[in-house]
């Protein structure tokens, strides 16, 4: 796939124009798939992206504290402000062309009908039933090659979960994955170095390419141009970032989709003084907050052979909490392991031992972006948006049973030590390990949330679909309230949480509005 | 009088960790401070009973950190700064020493440290660090297979499955689907 190089654009002073019918600004899950439809139906397309072109070949030589400083934005270390009894949430979002879906284990579900059921009865968005997204689930699930996990590729850290789960009286159930010919190396969160996983720069990007669309990598949009009320167009800078060189692009289109992510997506419309209009841009986001807890066995485990994420636990759901197979390079087993020195190699050396599973929140809605222009913005915000999150009380009695759940599923199954994500180790545990007794006497209820380590991956809805601008952001067709020709199309227009992998419901429902663009006739330019 | 003379020597790491940063993003050249500071709390970390490893095995670590944080924003460059001073300056109140992580022996760097690792808030500042110092240093694969890891498969190298023995068979798991 060719993609154009910002970064050997810049030097010249000169402006950098170009006239499309739309641009699409991101290349992750939802841009690409909108760009490669539209591609597809004879539209000319520009696709921007802020990171670099990682190409498969060039991930697979690099360490996986490469990829992260290449791949990840902020290198992996973003951060949700935490408010009130909150933890500090790492968040954890691609920034490459292709977007997160380059850097996610693949884990993909249909959106839950009982959150698609919630969105048409409770918020009125009638064409989101369940029945209603299913050709568009089978469209993404047909073009991204999504297939189920086999049991054989289970990590023996899963397995051994799976284990301590039917003890307990639930079970497993198998993970799908936009995946062909995994060999279950472990490392699909620093991009697959054996092109087995389909993210969409192996997929949909191509095929916008072969229709025709341009993508430019390392293009930072700045500001959606307009033409009355109406978007036609946008400006920001290639980004050179060795030689610290820019240059200043316009692309003035008839269609303007926004599909940078829902932590970017709100700071563009913010500076473009679209939320001036519209108090819902920035608010009301979900992160799907994540944990996890370390155990250790006697046996061996090597947890890090298998697939990264092969299996989930859905017994939980009414409780809002999924639990996920999941497992994290040995380095950074070593780093969140108690101990300094010599205590600190006696630690890591039980990696081997050590297994680990994870879970998720299905979380109330939590989260802001600030505007650059707000005062902590304007101090704290000029490069990078500031997000904030408040965990809700409910989400926090949630958080607290899931890692009962997680700690008694391993002792059921043997784990001779279980610790929890617990920043300073539990009460009176300050080495951090813990056996069943211990954990008997601990009421995790009790353990303020800003002592726990805590991460996301999904940050969600901080642009949310509605029927109205008081309380949205766009309409069921992804348009922006009040603005002509802009549309949302990514990961913030989703109304809540799922309490799943979003990968799937975002391009599906990025599938779903660039079949209603295609139909739509263009303005005039 | 000593406490002033780390007060400023402490400022002086600040301030020339922030000139690295912004006059070169890659820290290539002086990012010096703030390795020199990474290697005291490196060379604790992840000593043994025989002392801590050579330096020119931390060198590197130090400098790719540096290298990492360069593709953060200034933000998080700061946020990971302040806790690098943090740590270096406070940890030694936890065992009732003087502010100044560099001027203690190993032994007590790493008791220092410990400590501090104990509490939740000096846990937080702790991971930030362990957390950047230990991807990068196990990344080297004489150190990970010396902790029992596995070097990182890449194309073309031996598959991993079939992998660990399956456990018996429940058929708890022979049905699964998308949620």
């Amino acid at each position: 796939m060719n993609v154009a190089s910002g970064q050997s654009l810049c030097g010249p002073k000169a402006l950098f124009e170009e006239s499309v019918d739309v641009v699409v600004v991101g290349s992750g899950a939802a841009g690409a798939v909108v760009a490669a439809e539209l591609a597809e139906a004879g539209q000319r397309v520009v696709v921007l992206e802020e990171g670099p072109n990682l190409l498969p070949d060039e991930l697979a030589t690099m360490r996986p504290s490469e990829a992260m400083r290449r791949g990840w934005r902020e290198a992996g270390m973003s951060f949700a402000l935490p408010v009130g009894d909150t933890p500090a949430i790492n968040l954890m979002v691609g920034r490459c062309v292709g977007g997160s879906s380059v850097m996610t284990g693949g884990v993909c579900f249909r959106t839950p009908p009982h959150v698609l059921n919630e969105w048409v009865k409770k918020l009125g968005l009638s064409e989101l039933s369940p029945e209603a997204m299913v050709p568009f689930f089978e469209e993404v699930e047909r073009r991204c090659h999504i297939e189920e996990v086999p049991e054989h590729m289970r990590s023996r850290s899963t397995q051994l979960y799976a284990e301590g789960a039917e003890k307990l009286g639930y079970s497993l159930v198998k993970n799908h994955r936009n995946t062909k010919d995994c060999d279950g190396c472990s490392r699909c969160n620093f991009g697959c170095p054996h092109k087995a996983k389909w993210s969409v720069d192996l997929t949909y990007l191509p095929r916008a390419v072969a229709a025709g669309a341009t993508v430019f990598c390392d293009a930072r949009v700045g500001q959606i141009l307009f033409h009355g009320d109406r978007a036609c167009g946008v400006s920001g800078h290639f980004l050179s970032p060795l030689d610290r060189k820019s240059r200043r692009f316009v692309i003035h289109a008839r269609r303007v989709v926004l599909a940078c992510g829902g932590m970017h997506t709100p700071g563009v419309l913010q500076d473009s003084g679209v939320a001036d209009r519209l108090p819902a841009v920035g608010e009301g986001m979900t992160l799907h907050p994540s944990m996890r807890v370390m155990a250790r066995f006697d046996q061996p485990v090597q947890g890090w052979r298998g697939a990264l994420q092969s299996a989930h636990a859905d017994a939980f759901v009414a409780e809002r909490i999924t639990l996920m197979s999941v497992f994290v390079p040995t380095g950074v087993l070593a780093a969140t392991l108690p101990g300094m020195g010599p205590s600190h190699k006696r630690r890591a050396e039980q990696a081997p031992h050590m297994a680990l599973f994870g879970g998720l929140i299905h979380d109330d809605p939590g989260g802001r972006v600030l505007p650059r222009r707000s005062l902590l913005g304007s101090l704290w915000g000029r490069q990078e948006p500031v997000v904030t999150y408040r965990m809700s009380e409910r989400d926090r009695k949630a958080v607290s049973r899931m890692l009962r759940i997680l700690a008694d599923t391993y002792f059921a199954a043997g784990a001779k030590e279980v610790f929890l994500p617990i920043l300073g180790g539990p009460p009176g545990f300050p080495e951090g390990g813990i056996t069943a007794d211990d954990l008997r006497g601990i009421d995790l209820d009790k353990i303020p949330s800003r002592q726990l380590e805590c991460a996301s991956q999904h940050p969600l809805g901080s642009c949310r679909m509605g029927l109205s601008a008081d309380d949205a952001v766009v309409d069921q067709n992804g348009q922006v309230f009040g603005v002509r020709e802009l549309f949302v199309v990514d990961s913030s227009i989703l109304p809540t949480s799922l309490g799943v992998n979003p990968q799937v419901t975002v391009m599906a429902m990025a599938t779903r509005l660039a079949y209603k663009l295609r139909e739509r006739a263009l303005p005039a330019a | 009088m000593r406490l002033v003379r780390g007060c400023v020597h402490a400022a002086r790491m600040i301030s020339t960790d922030s000139r690295t940063f912004h006059g070169n993003r890659h820290g290539d050249g002086d990012g010096r401070g703030m390795q020199a500071s990474l290697l005291v709390v490196a060379e604790a970390l992840f000593s043994d009973e025989r002392g801590a490893p050579p330096k020119e095995a931390l060198a590197q670590v130090t400098q790719d950190a540096v290298r990492l944080l360069s593709a953060a924003s200034a933000r998080a460059r700061l946020l990971f700064r302040l806790s690098l001073f943090a740590v270096v300056w406070f940890a030694p109140l936890f065992v009732r020493k003087a502010p100044g992580l560099r001027r203690l022996p190993l032994s007590e760097r790493v008791a220092a440290l410990s400590a501090m690792e104990e509490t939740p808030t000096g846990a937080a500042l702790v991971l930030a660090l362990k957390a950047v110092l230990c991807v990068l240093y196990y990344e080297q694969t004489d150190k990970l297979l010396a902790i029992g890891g596995e070097a990182p498969c890449v194309p073309g190298g031996r598959k991993r499955f079939p992998m660990a023995v399956m456990p018996p068979a429940t058929g708890a798991n022979a049905e699964g689907g998308v949620a």
